[in-house]
């Protein structure tokens, strides 16, 4: 009996075990099962919030690759990111305040952070910082001591002077010339406070104010070439002897919107007033040069110091009205005005050596910008739609202009002069255009544009000429356009454009480029050879072609095939003559799955601009008073730009493990090439020959970046995620441009500075825990 | 009967001319549909118990259900602006969606009919009428130019762009913005993956730092009202005037820089000393021809002074103030 | 004798707990969502039809008979009465797979 119990018993419990076993194996199941339920509609009402927090790391140091992400140095990083909301207007009541803060980049030197608070339909605040760093390079090296973001340059007293007359210059530098070559991590920060704030009177009518504090420092690099002529212990310093200095961007931009807005029924109209102030902390960057002319000498430690202008402070003030009428639900009229005031009287350098005579003290310069456009847009039929635009658009520079003079780089006996030339210009356009609905598949769109642009100076010192050489020119442009929806899943489209810009030349304009060594500038045309005409005034005929396809394959599956041409031809005897570009792009993305897809796209482009360049032996032959005086050269040489290049991505997202787990992979691949060729038969066979390399292909300034992301987020629990990253990226550039400053193999008149072209191969891998609550 | 078959023409073309006039509407649907009465069904917005009948929490997508990653659909419009019923200028579903009584009112087996205004991919409802929906009550401002911009000439509609239903509006997010537009603009997309860029695949930029994109009075798009001025509200320090100025620079900074991308830094359409060429053939060594000799002995060149008119900036190693100069000594822009 | 109490204990453990139809709760809610099932019948509250839950407690015990009426509600569209006493034809979901129905099915009934 006993046993029989002590066996039901254990049956029991046995069935409890295995009860309870197969109730915790089936509960996922269950669980999982969360059934959206009425306090879900709250849940859905409030808005997610999230803060991540995790680190990345970096495997090699490189300025290009952080040029703008701050992941410029090797090593680990913070990973932050959040964004939190709130507010009784996510309750579901009658509340209106929302209030958020976010954070992203924080470890970084890209980071952002920004808050609101606002009462909808009542005012509203906001305020943002965002820090961005531009590194430019990490490669770049000078024997100049000051820190970088400063004004102020000099050479160390044991580097030296040298003769950069003859070889080697500085091809060779000395043990203790190299060792004062210190790297630099040449970078401009950008930090921009902003601070914004609305009002709403009415529904009807609204205030927004915005301001934006913009602080930069750092720097950029730029040339400075000395100036010879100037005396040294005996002999003189070198001409136009070239280094590349780290120019400061010590500036801060303050910018101010402040706008009324009233819409009616029928019609709107903001009036606004935006300012900007720009100030520079700098009025001058100087530095030292070390190279000297022939056998001339210089003093130990002594160098000739030099000084490059910097941006000078400027301000804008500018007020603006826009609005429009609603005459019926068909026709429409929208137009707008601005006036704009924009000054800058920054004092001019003084005591200089290059300064001959500078008959003002700042220049006293005031551009008034003028702005009006009307737009007129008509539903005429069900069918046809018209348009109207009208645009003026005016630069009217009242800045005083004077004669100076100066010594150029070359030397300082012969005193050069010219006249300031203050350029204004005024652009009106003209545009009429045509819808018309054939039918719910097809439309066609005719366009007709007119464009006249007028540049003069007032107040030229020179003032019986013209400042520039062509003071106008007009363009007009027919374009046709062709949709067709051509059957429920394919669409077609394709159009074309012709423009044609004729321009008015002045030849006989004395320009600022007109006077080397003579105390009144007289050389006329810019010194252009006749024949000549510059890229932007000469005339054009201008042909544009696009087309493209989209097909919807199939609910999952579409394609897009889309190409364009363009063709440009110069009627100009010298210059440029033409432009050739064609691309083309393939896209495709197939979303199989609900929540997985991917999609392809290729890109292909090619472009090729050829121009013809003359010159001759005497120099009389482009420098006279008077155009019919100048002589046609002979001597023609060519050069063309060839580019091209490539690129195609692919990029996947996928969700498995029940959505658990989400994955997405990006791989982009991108190659661009230009190439450089130039002619000169003239020239012979010593053209090309190696002592000259005047004729023949440049080497291919070649990029190739390639990319591949995956990112793989796993779903911990309701709140939790943690995501894993990893980038590959490879930069292969190669550029000519950097070899003229590589050690040994400058010219004679210039200091090396080391700089590459910035190819890289990172590896970066990032983890972070992200918590998301409601 | 003459007279009422006069009377008869006369209906017929004064309906034919109210017919064209209202050429802007859907058939049965005026934008400025009256506000719905409050209900105490209504789940998000006033009066929007009659769509949330169907449209509730039951019927949000599913995937892996948790509260968070409800992948909210319709619902969501309440943690956006547009949910905020606090708010007397709010819309309900149908201001947006129009009455929709067909929908509503639906019976049988099959699916019902589209709402009278619908936003979905495969929609009946044209550009235009979509667009009213939104322009009724964001009209000015920024979308003061909307009508005949390029945006609205191709059919691209508000919900082209903007996600309604949808907590992250992606074009609202400088983050994520520029994949939007790289839907239709491709070239683009290519040319920020180039070796000189903006910072806009960084996520630091947003095409619409640059663009509005709801028309503007500007070239392209573009903000300001012509190019230079757009690209001054960052780049104050080119804005001058200049005592020495370079004339394109005045004109139009895109005479020598292309801004979405370029294989030549910075961000230029070609570089020296050949670009300099296409405008100056003359003075000083823009009449001369450089070729290899550019890229110095690395190329072949056998001298010792490889020019540095050609080499790296070339014209540029000397005229260094290229975007102007405020120096009494600087009209050759060296200074 | 050990060996039949563990095997019914075996299977009236797995019977209690929902486990006891195999079914991809995932599959089902995407196929219902697909056709529009949720806009009528939500899980655990009474829309214009009733809920997942009030549907799996009527056929408790009852799931082949449960199994015919459903079955016959979403492949033929028979007149079905609302809760609001109005009647409606019921909808026909768009896959002939009779896998897929029966998945639905069973998820339904384990509510």
């Amino acid at each position: 009996m006993s046993i029989r119990n002590e066996t039901m018993k254990l049956s029991v419990l046995s069935v409890a075990v295995q009860g309870a076993l197969a109730v915790m194996f089936a509960m996922p199941m269950v669980a999982q099962a969360a059934e959206p339920t009425a306090d879900d509609v709250a849940a859905i009402r409030r808005p997610t919030n999230f803060v991540e927090i995790g680190a990345e790391n970096v495997s090699q140091k490189s300025a290009k690759f952080g040029e703008y992400s701050g992941l410029n140095k090797a090593g680990g990083e913070f990973v932050g990111n959040f964004s939190l909301r709130g507010g009784d207007a996510y309750e579901g009541g009658n509340g209106v305040t929302r209030w958020a803060i976010s954070g992203r980049d924080l470890g970084t030197t890209s980071r952002e952070l920004g808050a609101t608070l606002d009462q909808q339909g009542q005012w509203a605040l906001s305020l943002g910082y965002d820090e961005l760093r531009h590194n430019i390079t990490d490669t770049y090296q000078t024997p100049q001591q000051g820190s970088m973001g400063g004004n102020t340059f000099t050479l160390p007293a044991t580097f030296g002077s040298f003769n950069a007359a003859v070889a080697p210059s500085a091809r060779t530098l000395t043990a203790v010339q190299l060792g004062a070559f210190h790297t630099e991590d040449v970078g401009t920060t950008r930090k921009n406070t902003s601070f914004g704030a609305g009002f709403n009177f009415s529904p009807q009518l609204s205030l927004k104010f915005d301001y934006n504090h913009l602080a930069q420092s750092g720097a950029k690099l730029i040339a400075g070439a000395a100036m010879g002529g100037v005396a040294a212990t005996t002999g003189t310093w070198r001409a136009e002897a070239v280094a590349i200095l780290m120019n400061p961007t010590n500036y801060k931009t303050d910018t101010f919107n402040l706008a009324l807005n009233w819409v009616g029924d029928k019609g709107h109209l903001t009036g606004a007033y935006y300012g900007s102030t720009f100030r520079d902390g700098y009025d001058r960057l100087s530095w030292q040069n070390p190279m000297l002319s022939a056998a001339s000498t210089a003093a130990a430690g002594v160098y000739q110091t030099q000084t490059l202008s910097t941006a000078p402070d400027n301000q804008l003030h500018q007020f603006n009205l826009s609005g429009g009428y609603a005459f019926s639900s068909a026709t429409k009229l929208v137009g707008g005005l601005s006036y704009g005031r924009n000054r800058q009287n920054s004092s001019f350098l003084t005591g200089m050596p290059e300064i001959v005579l500078a008959p003002q003290t700042s220049l006293n310069g005031l551009v008034i910008t003028k702005h009006a456009d009307l737009k007129l847009t008509h539903q005429a039929t069900r069918e046809l739609a018209l348009s109207a635009i009208y645009k003026h658009n005016e630069r009217d520079n009242r800045s005083s202009s004077s004669l100076y003079q100066y010594y150029a780089l070359n030397n300082v006996t012969a005193i050069d002069a010219a006249a300031n030339a203050p350029y204004s210009n005024k652009k009106t356009q003209l545009e009429l255009a045509g819808d018309y609905r054939f039918d719910k598949r097809q439309t066609l769109r005719l366009a007709y544009d007119h464009e006249k642009i007028s540049r003069w100076c007032n107040n030229y010192a020179l003032a019986a000429s013209n400042c520039l050489v062509s003071p106008s020119s007009s363009e007009d442009k027919l374009g046709l356009k062709y949709k067709l929806k051509a059957t429920d899943d394919v669409s077609v489209s394709a159009g074309y454009s012709y423009a044609k810009r004729k321009s008015t030349f002045d030849h006989n304009a004395v320009t600022p480029l007109a006077g080397l060594d003579a105390l009144v500038p007289t050389d006329v045309n810019a010194q252009d050879y006749p024949g000549f005409l510059a890229v932007s005034y000469a005339p054009r005929k201008q042909d544009m072609l696009k087309a493209g396809v989209n097909w919807q394959a199939s609910d999952k599956l579409e394609f897009g095939v889309d190409g364009r041409y363009a063709n440009d031809k110069y009627d100009a005897t010298l210059g440029v003559q033409g432009s050739r570009t064609t691309g083309i792009n393939l896209d495709a993305t197939y979303s199989y799955a609900e929540d997985a897809s991917v999609s392809a796209y290729v890109s292909w482009r090619s472009s090729k601009k050829d121009m013809r360049i003359g010159n001759s032996a005497t120099a009389t032959d482009n420098t006279q008073p008077n155009y019919a005086l100048l002589v046609a050269p002979t001597r023609i040489w060519t050069n063309q730009l060839d580019e091209g290049g490539n690129a195609f991505g692919i990029s996947t997202k996928h969700k498995l493990m029940g959505g658990k787990l989400e994955l997405t992979g990006d791989l982009s691949y991108t190659f661009d090439k230009s190439r450089y060729s130039t002619q000169a038969p003239y020239l012979g066979a010593a053209c090309s020959a190696a002592a000259t390399l005047t004729c023949g292909d440049l080497p291919d300034i070649s990029n190739k970046l390639v990319s591949l992301k995956i990112i793989g987020s796993y779903a911990l629990d309701k709140a939790s995620k943690i995501s894993v990253g990893y980038l590959y990226q490879q930069l292969k550039s190669d550029d000519y441009f950097y070899n003229w400053y590589q050690y040994g193999y400058t010219g004679l008149r210039g200091m090396p500075t080391n700089q590459q072209s910035g190819s890289y191969s990172q590896n970066v891998v990032s983890a972070s825990y992200i918590y998301s609550f409601k | 009967m003459k007279l009422s078959r006069y009377a008869a023409f006369l209906w017929c073309v004064l309906v034919g001319a109210a017919g064209i006039g209202s050429v802007a509407q859907a058939a049965g649907v005026t934008p400025g549909v009256a506000k719905p009465a409050a209900s105490d069904k209504d789940l998000i917005l006033k009066g929007d118990a009659k769509c949330t009948g169907c449209h509730d929490e039951a019927d949000e997508p599913t995937g892996r259900a948790t509260m968070l990653e409800l992948n909210p659909g319709v619902l969501a419009i309440a943690t956006t602006r547009h949910g905020v019923k606090g708010d007397s200028r709010t819309p309900s579903c149908v201001n947006c969606h129009g009455d929709s009584e067909k929908h509503v009112g639906h019976k049988g087996k099959g699916k019902p009919p589209a709402p009278d205004r619908s936003f979905r991919k495969a929609t009946e409802t044209p550009a235009v009428e979509r667009n009213d929906a939104c322009l009724t009550c964001h009209k000015g401002d920024q979308r003061t130019h909307w009508e005949g911009s390029q945006h609205a000439n191709n059919d691209v509609a508000c919900n082209s762009c903007h996600k309604i239903h949808g907590e992250h509006d992606k074009v609202r997010n400088k983050k994520t913005q520029a994949e939007v537009c790289f839907t239709c603009h491709k070239a683009e997309r290519t040319q920020t993956h180039r070796v000189s860029t903006h910072p806009l695949a960084a996520g630091k930029m947003a095409c619409s730092d640059c663009h509005n994109l709801h028309g503007s009075a500007g070239p392209k798009m573009l903000k300001k009202n012509t190019l230079n001025e757009t690209c001054f509200t960052c780049h104050a320090e080119k804005r001058g005037p200049f005592l020495w100025e370079h004339q394109p620079v005045a004109e139009d900074c895109s005479s020598c820089h292309t801004p979405h991308g370029s294989n030549i830094s910075p961000l230029l359409k070609s570089r020296a000393p050949f670009m300099c060429s296409e405008c100056h053939d003359g003075p000083h060594n823009s009449k001369a021809p450089y070729g290899p000799v550019a890229a110095g002995n690395q190329a072949g060149f056998t001298g010792t002074n490889p020019t540095e008119n050609a080499g790296g900036r070339g014209c540029m190693n000397c005229h260094s103030m290229i975007h102007g100069s405020n120096h009494p000594a600087g009209a050759l822009l060296h200074r | 004798m050990k060996l039949l109490t563990l095997v019914s204990a075996t299977v009236l453990a797995l019977s209690l707990s929902s486990g006891a139809y195999a079914f991809d709760e995932d599959a089902a809610k995407k196929l219902a969502k697909s056709n529009d099932c949720f806009k009528c019948h939500a899980i655990d509250k009474t829309k214009k039809g009733p809920s997942y839950k009030k549907i799996a407690a009527k056929y408790k015990g009852k799931a082949a008979e449960g199994e015919t009426k459903m079955m016959k509600n979403i492949t033929t569209g028979p007149t079905v009465k609302l809760e609001d006493g109005t009647e409606e034809e019921h909808k026909v979901i768009d896959t002939k797979d009779q896998k897929e129905l029966k998945n639905l099915i069973d998820w339904i009934l384990a509510q």
